[in-house]
Protein backbone atom coordinates (compact mmCIF):
# COMPACT_ATOMS: atom_id res chain seq x y z
CA UNK A 1 0.00 0.00 0.00
CA UNK A 2 1.79 3.76 -1.27
CA UNK A 3 1.93 5.83 1.73
CA UNK A 4 0.08 8.53 1.61
CA UNK A 5 1.80 11.60 0.89
CA UNK A 6 2.07 14.43 3.39
CA UNK A 7 1.06 17.54 1.15
CA UNK A 8 3.34 20.39 2.78
CA UNK A 9 2.50 23.34 2.34
CA UNK A 10 4.95 26.33 1.09
CA UNK A 11 6.32 28.53 4.50
CA UNK A 12 6.53 31.28 2.43
CA UNK A 13 4.00 33.55 1.71
CA UNK A 14 3.00 35.72 -1.51
CA UNK A 15 3.60 39.32 -0.26
CA UNK A 16 2.64 40.96 -3.19
CA UNK A 17 -0.58 42.43 -2.47
CA UNK A 18 1.06 44.14 0.79
CA UNK A 19 3.56 45.47 -0.89
CA UNK A 20 1.28 47.02 -3.80
CA UNK A 21 -0.31 48.29 -0.55
CA UNK A 22 2.41 50.02 1.04
CA UNK A 23 3.32 51.62 -1.72
CA UNK A 24 0.27 52.77 -2.71
CA UNK A 25 0.03 54.35 0.76
CA UNK A 26 3.78 55.82 0.30
CA UNK A 27 2.89 57.14 -3.06
CA UNK A 28 0.12 58.91 -1.36
CA UNK A 29 1.80 60.27 1.42
CA UNK A 30 4.82 61.45 -0.25
CA UNK A 31 2.66 63.23 -2.72
CA UNK A 32 0.01 65.03 -0.04
CA UNK A 33 3.06 65.73 2.65
CA UNK A 34 4.21 69.29 2.31
CA UNK A 35 7.27 69.96 4.19
CA UNK A 36 7.31 73.00 6.32
CA UNK A 37 10.58 75.35 5.56
CA UNK A 38 12.48 75.48 8.71
CA UNK A 39 11.36 77.83 11.32
CA UNK A 40 13.84 80.90 11.62
CA UNK A 41 12.55 81.62 15.21
CA UNK A 42 11.18 79.41 17.82
CA UNK A 43 8.29 80.38 19.33
CA UNK A 44 6.86 78.28 22.70
CA UNK A 45 3.27 78.89 22.57
CA UNK A 46 1.53 79.28 25.52
CA UNK A 47 -0.86 76.29 26.78
CA UNK A 48 -5.04 76.65 26.60
CA UNK A 49 -7.53 74.65 27.96
CA UNK A 50 -10.05 75.40 25.29
CA UNK A 51 -9.13 75.48 21.39
CA UNK A 52 -10.55 74.90 18.05
CA UNK A 53 -8.79 72.77 15.41
CA UNK A 54 -9.41 74.47 11.64
CA UNK A 55 -7.50 73.69 8.10
CA UNK A 56 -4.75 75.79 8.41
CA UNK A 57 -5.10 76.76 4.63
CA UNK A 58 -5.06 80.66 3.69
CA UNK A 59 -3.46 81.76 6.95
CA UNK A 60 -1.23 84.50 7.79
CA UNK A 61 0.78 84.37 11.05
CA UNK A 62 2.03 86.76 12.97
CA UNK A 63 5.21 85.34 15.02
CA UNK A 64 6.29 87.17 17.89
CA UNK A 65 9.09 86.33 19.62
CA UNK A 66 9.99 86.04 23.19
CA UNK A 67 12.68 89.00 22.59
CA UNK A 68 10.03 90.92 20.86
CA UNK A 69 10.80 90.44 17.49
CA UNK A 70 7.95 90.35 14.69
CA UNK A 71 7.97 87.93 11.83
CA UNK A 72 5.10 86.99 9.26
CA UNK A 73 4.60 83.56 7.20
CA UNK A 74 1.63 83.18 4.66
CA UNK A 75 0.48 80.76 2.91
CA UNK A 76 0.17 80.29 -1.02
CA UNK A 77 2.80 81.03 -3.28
CA UNK A 78 0.62 83.20 -5.26
CA UNK A 79 -0.14 85.16 -2.97
CA UNK A 80 3.21 86.06 -1.68
CA UNK A 81 4.11 86.46 -5.14
CA UNK A 82 1.68 89.35 -5.51
CA UNK A 83 2.83 90.43 -2.10
CA UNK A 84 6.56 90.55 -2.85
CA UNK A 85 5.77 92.54 -6.31
CA UNK A 86 3.26 94.79 -4.60
CA UNK A 87 5.82 95.54 -1.95
CA UNK A 88 8.54 96.39 -4.48
CA UNK A 89 6.78 98.74 -6.64
CA UNK A 90 5.27 100.45 -3.12
CA UNK A 91 9.04 100.95 -1.65
CA UNK A 92 10.27 101.55 -5.11
CA UNK A 93 13.15 98.68 -4.65
CA UNK A 94 13.37 95.52 -7.12
CA UNK A 95 13.85 92.03 -6.50
CA UNK A 96 15.97 89.46 -8.05
CA UNK A 97 13.80 86.70 -10.16
CA UNK A 98 15.41 84.46 -7.70
CA UNK A 99 15.05 86.65 -4.84
CA UNK A 100 10.87 87.11 -5.72
CA UNK A 101 11.33 82.39 -6.01
CA UNK A 102 12.75 82.46 -2.58
CA UNK A 103 10.42 85.22 -1.10
CA UNK A 104 7.54 82.82 -2.80
CA UNK A 105 8.81 79.20 -1.63
CA UNK A 106 7.51 80.68 1.77
CA UNK A 107 9.42 80.69 5.10
CA UNK A 108 8.94 83.16 7.46
CA UNK A 109 9.77 86.85 6.96
CA UNK A 110 11.70 88.78 9.33
CA UNK A 111 14.03 91.80 7.87
CA UNK A 112 13.63 95.33 7.14
CA UNK A 113 12.53 95.79 3.80
CA UNK A 114 15.45 97.31 2.98
CA UNK A 115 17.47 94.49 4.19
CA UNK A 116 15.02 91.99 2.46
CA UNK A 117 17.04 91.46 -1.29
CA UNK A 118 19.83 90.10 0.60
CA UNK A 119 18.32 88.25 3.60
CA UNK A 120 16.43 86.18 0.70
CA UNK A 121 19.57 84.62 -0.64
CA UNK A 122 20.95 83.80 2.51
CA UNK A 123 20.90 80.00 4.07
CA UNK A 124 18.19 79.21 6.55
CA UNK A 125 20.80 78.25 8.85
CA UNK A 126 22.42 82.45 8.77
CA UNK A 127 18.82 83.30 9.15
CA UNK A 128 18.20 82.29 12.42
CA UNK A 129 20.83 84.54 14.07
CA UNK A 130 18.88 87.01 15.64
CA UNK A 131 21.05 89.87 14.65
CA UNK A 132 20.42 89.04 10.98
CA UNK A 133 17.03 88.58 11.22
CA UNK A 134 15.90 91.45 13.15
CA UNK A 135 12.67 91.61 12.94
CA UNK A 136 9.61 93.50 11.06
CA UNK A 137 9.48 97.37 12.27
CA UNK A 138 6.50 97.99 14.26
CA UNK A 139 6.97 101.47 15.26
CA UNK A 140 4.71 103.68 14.77
CA UNK A 141 7.33 105.85 12.63
CA UNK A 142 8.13 102.84 10.34
CA UNK A 143 5.81 100.35 10.74
CA UNK A 144 6.07 97.85 7.73
CA UNK A 145 4.39 95.05 9.16
CA UNK A 146 1.29 97.56 8.26
CA UNK A 147 2.10 97.80 4.63
CA UNK A 148 3.18 94.00 4.73
CA UNK A 149 -0.80 93.52 5.89
CA UNK A 150 -2.26 95.66 3.38
CA UNK A 151 -0.46 93.56 0.36
CA UNK A 152 -1.56 90.36 1.82
CA UNK A 153 -4.94 91.82 2.12
CA UNK A 154 -4.47 92.97 -1.46
CA UNK A 155 -3.40 89.56 -2.92
CA UNK A 156 -5.76 86.48 -1.16
CA UNK A 157 -8.49 88.55 0.35
CA UNK A 158 -9.75 84.89 1.49
CA UNK A 159 -6.90 84.99 4.16
CA UNK A 160 -7.29 84.39 7.79
CA UNK A 161 -5.48 86.34 10.29
CA UNK A 162 -3.38 84.73 13.22
CA UNK A 163 -0.63 85.50 16.08
CA UNK A 164 1.68 83.30 17.00
CA UNK A 165 3.12 84.46 20.30
CA UNK A 166 5.61 82.91 22.65
CA UNK A 167 4.53 82.51 26.07
CA UNK A 168 7.03 85.13 27.61
CA UNK A 169 6.34 88.00 24.72
CA UNK A 170 5.83 91.05 26.42
CA UNK A 171 2.21 92.48 25.96
CA UNK A 172 3.21 95.91 24.62
CA UNK A 173 4.27 94.54 21.53
CA UNK A 174 0.94 92.30 21.18
CA UNK A 175 -0.65 95.05 21.78
CA UNK A 176 1.14 96.81 18.88
CA UNK A 177 0.17 94.11 16.17
CA UNK A 178 -3.26 93.88 16.94
CA UNK A 179 -3.38 97.65 16.58
CA UNK A 180 -1.95 97.17 13.55
CA UNK A 181 -4.75 94.34 12.61
CA UNK A 182 -7.58 96.18 13.21
CA UNK A 183 -5.73 99.57 11.70
CA UNK A 184 -8.61 101.42 9.54
CA UNK A 185 -6.72 100.61 5.69
CA UNK A 186 -6.92 96.52 7.30
CA UNK A 187 -9.43 95.88 9.42
CA UNK A 188 -9.36 92.36 10.86
CA UNK A 189 -11.57 92.23 14.05
CA UNK A 190 -11.59 88.53 14.14
CA UNK A 191 -8.28 86.72 14.03
CA UNK A 192 -6.80 83.69 15.36
CA UNK A 193 -4.37 82.86 18.29
CA UNK A 194 -2.09 80.43 17.74
CA UNK A 195 -1.75 78.28 21.28
CA UNK A 196 -0.74 74.59 22.60
CA UNK A 197 -3.42 72.65 24.09
CA UNK A 198 -2.73 71.62 27.59
CA UNK A 199 -2.02 68.24 28.45
CA UNK A 200 -4.27 67.93 31.63
CA UNK A 201 -6.78 64.73 30.37
CA UNK A 202 -9.26 66.97 30.80
CA UNK A 203 -11.91 67.21 27.33
CA UNK A 204 -11.40 70.43 25.53
CA UNK A 205 -14.54 72.27 25.70
CA UNK A 206 -14.87 72.86 21.93
CA UNK A 207 -16.33 75.98 20.43
CA UNK B 1 -0.27 30.32 -7.56
CA UNK B 2 0.33 27.29 -5.61
CA UNK B 3 1.95 25.77 -8.40
CA UNK B 4 4.73 27.87 -9.17
CA UNK B 5 5.42 28.08 -5.34
CA UNK B 6 5.35 24.14 -5.03
CA UNK B 7 7.39 22.75 -7.63
CA UNK B 8 10.66 24.17 -9.46
CA UNK B 9 9.58 22.33 -12.91
CA UNK B 10 6.60 20.92 -14.73
CA UNK B 11 4.88 17.87 -12.98
CA UNK B 12 4.57 15.13 -15.29
CA UNK B 13 7.73 15.30 -17.06
CA UNK B 14 9.73 13.44 -14.74
CA UNK B 15 7.49 10.47 -15.58
CA UNK B 16 8.34 10.67 -18.75
CA UNK B 17 12.27 10.57 -18.28
CA UNK B 18 13.12 12.96 -20.50
CA UNK B 19 16.20 15.34 -19.49
CA UNK B 20 15.15 17.93 -16.79
CA UNK B 21 15.52 21.53 -17.54
CA UNK B 22 17.21 23.76 -14.83
CA UNK B 23 14.73 26.31 -14.51
CA UNK B 24 15.36 29.32 -11.83
CA UNK B 25 12.44 30.23 -9.80
CA UNK B 26 10.74 33.22 -10.43
CA UNK B 27 10.56 34.41 -6.56
CA UNK B 28 12.12 37.59 -5.83
CA UNK B 29 12.52 38.29 -1.83
CA UNK B 30 10.85 40.58 -1.48
CA UNK B 31 11.59 41.52 2.43
CA UNK B 32 13.99 44.35 1.86
CA UNK B 33 11.48 46.14 -0.35
CA UNK B 34 9.13 45.58 2.10
CA UNK B 35 10.78 46.87 5.52
CA UNK B 36 11.52 50.14 2.88
CA UNK B 37 8.01 50.86 2.13
CA UNK B 38 7.34 50.19 5.58
CA UNK B 39 9.84 52.54 6.88
CA UNK B 40 8.90 55.18 4.04
CA UNK B 41 5.09 54.69 5.34
CA UNK B 42 5.92 55.09 9.23
CA UNK B 43 8.03 58.35 8.40
CA UNK B 44 5.52 59.83 5.94
CA UNK B 45 2.33 59.07 8.05
CA UNK B 46 4.29 60.44 11.12
CA UNK B 47 4.86 63.74 9.76
CA UNK B 48 1.87 64.61 8.18
CA UNK B 49 -0.54 63.71 11.06
CA UNK B 50 1.03 65.54 14.11
CA UNK B 51 1.34 69.78 12.41
CA UNK B 52 -1.97 70.93 12.55
CA UNK B 53 -2.03 73.76 15.07
CA UNK B 54 -4.36 74.50 17.61
CA UNK B 55 -6.05 77.94 17.99
CA UNK B 56 -8.45 80.00 19.46
CA UNK B 57 -10.32 82.97 17.87
CA UNK B 58 -10.98 86.24 19.19
CA UNK B 59 -13.09 88.86 18.12
CA UNK B 60 -12.63 92.59 18.81
CA UNK B 61 -14.95 95.47 18.50
CA UNK B 62 -14.51 97.68 14.91
CA UNK B 63 -12.47 100.76 16.00
CA UNK B 64 -13.13 102.52 13.03
CA UNK B 65 -15.35 105.57 13.91
CA UNK B 66 -17.66 105.53 11.26
CA UNK B 67 -19.01 102.48 13.41
CA UNK B 68 -18.64 104.06 16.38
CA UNK B 69 -22.02 104.42 18.15
CA UNK B 70 -22.13 105.40 21.96
CA UNK B 71 -22.15 102.25 24.26
CA UNK B 72 -24.86 101.72 26.27
CA UNK B 73 -24.36 103.10 29.77
CA UNK B 74 -23.79 100.12 31.85
CA UNK B 75 -24.09 100.12 35.91
CA UNK B 76 -20.65 100.01 37.43
CA UNK B 77 -21.42 97.70 39.94
CA UNK B 78 -22.17 95.20 37.32
CA UNK B 79 -18.50 95.07 36.29
CA UNK B 80 -15.71 93.16 37.24
CA UNK B 81 -12.37 94.62 36.24
CA UNK B 82 -9.63 92.58 35.76
CA UNK B 83 -5.76 94.25 35.55
CA UNK B 84 -3.39 91.57 34.22
CA UNK B 85 -0.11 92.21 35.91
CA UNK B 86 3.49 91.55 35.84
CA UNK B 87 5.00 87.59 37.20
CA UNK B 88 1.05 86.02 36.83
CA UNK B 89 -0.98 88.42 38.56
CA UNK B 90 -4.40 89.35 38.12
CA UNK B 91 -5.17 92.52 40.15
CA UNK B 92 -8.76 92.93 40.09
CA UNK B 93 -12.03 95.06 41.85
CA UNK B 94 -15.64 95.89 41.65
CA UNK B 95 -16.60 99.81 42.18
CA UNK B 96 -19.73 101.37 42.52
CA UNK B 97 -18.27 104.51 41.85
CA UNK B 98 -15.30 105.17 39.09
CA UNK B 99 -14.08 108.28 40.51
CA UNK B 100 -13.22 106.69 43.86
CA UNK B 101 -9.87 104.80 43.44
CA UNK B 102 -10.79 101.45 43.51
CA UNK B 103 -8.82 98.66 46.25
CA UNK B 104 -7.16 96.19 44.26
CA UNK B 105 -7.58 92.41 45.20
CA UNK B 106 -4.70 90.32 43.97
CA UNK B 107 -5.10 86.68 42.57
CA UNK B 108 -3.22 84.28 40.11
CA UNK B 109 -4.17 82.17 37.13
CA UNK B 110 -4.77 79.17 38.85
CA UNK B 111 -7.80 77.55 39.16
CA UNK B 112 -7.76 78.11 42.89
CA UNK B 113 -7.61 81.49 41.75
CA UNK B 114 -9.28 83.23 39.23
CA UNK B 115 -11.92 81.01 38.92
CA UNK B 116 -12.98 80.96 42.24
CA UNK B 117 -13.25 84.93 41.86
CA UNK B 118 -15.14 85.00 38.71
CA UNK B 119 -17.69 81.96 40.20
CA UNK B 120 -18.03 84.86 43.18
CA UNK B 121 -18.55 87.84 41.64
CA UNK B 122 -20.75 86.26 39.28
CA UNK B 123 -23.13 84.86 42.30
CA UNK B 124 -23.02 88.17 43.60
CA UNK B 125 -23.87 90.17 40.69
CA UNK B 126 -26.33 87.82 39.75
CA UNK B 127 -28.04 88.68 42.98
CA UNK B 128 -27.93 92.56 42.39
CA UNK B 129 -29.02 92.10 38.71
CA UNK B 130 -30.66 88.95 37.93
CA UNK B 131 -31.39 89.53 34.53
CA UNK B 132 -28.08 90.76 33.03
CA UNK B 133 -25.48 89.49 35.10
CA UNK B 134 -22.29 90.03 34.95
CA UNK B 135 -19.63 92.14 32.67
CA UNK B 136 -15.89 91.60 32.19
CA UNK B 137 -13.21 93.78 31.59
CA UNK B 138 -10.02 92.95 30.44
CA UNK B 139 -7.38 95.34 30.80
CA UNK B 140 -3.31 94.05 30.14
CA UNK B 141 -0.89 95.89 32.09
CA UNK B 142 2.46 97.03 30.45
CA UNK B 143 4.29 94.06 31.96
CA UNK B 144 1.83 91.25 31.16
CA UNK B 145 3.10 88.80 29.09
CA UNK B 146 1.15 87.38 26.03
CA UNK B 147 1.04 83.97 27.83
CA UNK B 148 -1.42 86.13 30.51
CA UNK B 149 -3.77 87.56 27.65
CA UNK B 150 -4.08 84.25 26.46
CA UNK B 151 -5.03 82.81 29.42
CA UNK B 152 -7.24 85.32 30.41
CA UNK B 153 -9.18 84.61 27.05
CA UNK B 154 -9.24 80.74 27.64
CA UNK B 155 -10.23 81.33 31.56
CA UNK B 156 -13.27 83.27 29.74
CA UNK B 157 -14.08 80.46 27.15
CA UNK B 158 -13.75 77.71 30.40
CA UNK B 159 -16.03 79.34 32.65
CA UNK B 160 -18.46 80.63 29.76
CA UNK B 161 -18.51 84.07 30.73
CA UNK B 162 -20.93 85.77 28.63
CA UNK B 163 -19.84 89.17 28.34
CA UNK B 164 -15.96 90.23 28.22
CA UNK B 165 -14.06 93.15 26.34
CA UNK B 166 -10.50 93.52 26.42
CA UNK B 167 -9.62 97.68 27.09
CA UNK B 168 -6.92 99.17 27.41
CA UNK B 169 -5.60 100.16 30.70
CA UNK B 170 -5.36 103.48 32.37
CA UNK B 171 -2.44 105.25 33.62
CA UNK B 172 -4.15 105.35 37.22
CA UNK B 173 -4.77 101.51 37.15
CA UNK B 174 -1.22 101.22 36.77
CA UNK B 175 -0.15 102.70 39.48
CA UNK B 176 -2.27 101.33 41.61
CA UNK B 177 -0.87 97.90 40.72
CA UNK B 178 2.87 99.18 41.13
CA UNK B 179 1.63 100.41 44.99
CA UNK B 180 0.30 97.44 45.30
CA UNK B 181 3.63 95.61 46.40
Amino acid sequence: MPKVKLHRSSPRLDMTPMVDLAFLLVTFFMLTTKFRPEATITVDEPSTQTSIQRADKNLFQIIIGKDGRVFFDVDGKFTRQHMIENIAERYKISFTPQQIENFSAGGQIGVPISQLGNWLMLKSDAKKDPKVSIGIPIDSANNELKDWLLMARYANGELRYSIKGDRDANYKVVKKVIDDLQDEAIRVNNFILITNMKDDGKKPASK
Amino acid sequence: MSEISDSGGGGNKKHQGKVKQKKSSTHIDMTPMVDLAFLLLTFFIMTTAFSRPHMMEIVLPDKNKEHLTEPPPVNPSRVLILLLGDSDKIYWYRTDDPAIPPKLNVTDFSEAGIRQVIAAQNRLILQLFPDKGMLILIKPGEGSKYKDFVDIFDEMNVDKVGTYAMVDITPTEEDLMKKYH
